[in-house]
């Protein structure tokens, strides 16, 4: 219960970057019923087309959207981390125009739908909190479609390994600026929508200019931040 | 699942793989090579003084594949 507290507790924070919420708002987020399960890596949560009637809230792990394509190729449309509503917009979707998957094992939070209209008709305050999170959404993937298309490979990596490490940050999940993906390279390559090959090559490009150090595949430690800033050509506002 | 490494001639200078890629076989290898080689040279922005990209692909030690790319710019005369 303990453990649950905390993760609710980083949801409340990331809203916070918003606006402040009350005691009693955040005691309703925090006594909001849900229930837990546990994904394996690969495992699909949510499959495209479904109707969900409840809403993730990631506790531990990485989630992907995930976009199935009638040729077979995948494309990742985001990462979800600890603390993010997954799919909020599920609320107003008829079905999910794309899948969540669990990257690495993923402990999610499922909130029934009504109980989250509940919160958002009693506390105003919550509805606007839940819509600038899903603005926010927007603006990342905003730039994720700025990096496919005008982005080299290696601005693009460099780029999301900014984005990750402001949003673990802000959720207190990097410390000393290292964190572990736990993801393949594959994941990463359907992400950038390039090669495995291309991505392991930015990867190494990056460690070999200083930038990052890389531990196990993907657990990896930011060494210089204003370079892997520069490097990208990053501009964290998109992330406030 | 088998192991791929691809190592790069770029402008001249040889990058080797220290990592490597897991892939399902070589023709998929093959493959991963082709599209890579393209993908350097958009990110490269070859301009007229182009020279190859190559990579090597190996599994472990034995060479499974050259693929190299070149790209030139002609003007006339």
């Amino acid at each position: 219960v303990k453990k649950e507290a905390t993760v609710i507790e980083r949801l409340i924070r990331k809203l916070e970057h918003h606006e402040p919420l009350s005691d009693e708002e955040k005691r309703a987020l925090e006594t909001a019923p849900s229930r837990v399960d546990n994904y394996k890596r690969h495992d699909v949560i949510i499959a495209q087309g479904d109707r969900p009637s409840e809403v993730c809230l990631v506790l531990e792990g990485v989630v992907g959207r995930t976009k199935i394509l009638a040729n077979g190729g995948r494309q990742i449309l985001g990462f979800e981390i600890a603390g993010d509503l997954a799919d909020l917009h599920s609320l107003f979707l008829k079905g999910m125009d794309h899948g969540l998957e669990a990257l690495a094992s993923a402990r999610i939070a499922k909130v029934p739908h009504k109980t989250v209209r509940n919160l958002m008709e009693r506390y105003p305050r919550l509805a606007l909190a839940f819509a600038w999170d899903m603005a926010l959404d927007g603006a990342i993937q905003r730039e994720w479609m700025a990096s496919m298309g005008r982005r080299s490979a290696y601005e693009q990596t460099a780029h999301v390994l900014c984005e990750l490490l402001v949003r673990l940050r802000a959720v207190g999940l990097a410390p000393d600026n290292q964190y572990d993906l736990h993801m393949t390279q594959d994941d990463l390559a359907d992400a950038f929508g390039i090669s495995a090959v291309h991505v392991n090559r930015m990867l190494q490009a990056l460690r070999r200019d200083g930038l990052i150090e890389l531990k196990a595949s993907l657990a990896l430690k930011i060494l210089d931040i204003r370079g892997l800033k520069d490097a990208a050509g990053f501009e964290p506002a998109y992330l406030q | 699942v088998p192991h791929f490494y691809f190592d790069a001639v770029l402008q001249g200078q040889a990058e080797t793989d220290p990592v490597g890629v897991e892939l399902a076989d070589r023709a998929v290898a093959r493959q991963e090579a082709v599209r890579a080689a393209a993908e350097m040279a958009k990110d490269r922005h070859l301009g007229e003084n182009a020279q190859d990209i190559t990579l090597e692909v190996r599994e472990e030690d034995e060479h499974v594949a050259t693929v190299r790319l070149s790209l030139r710019v002609e003007e006339p005369s």
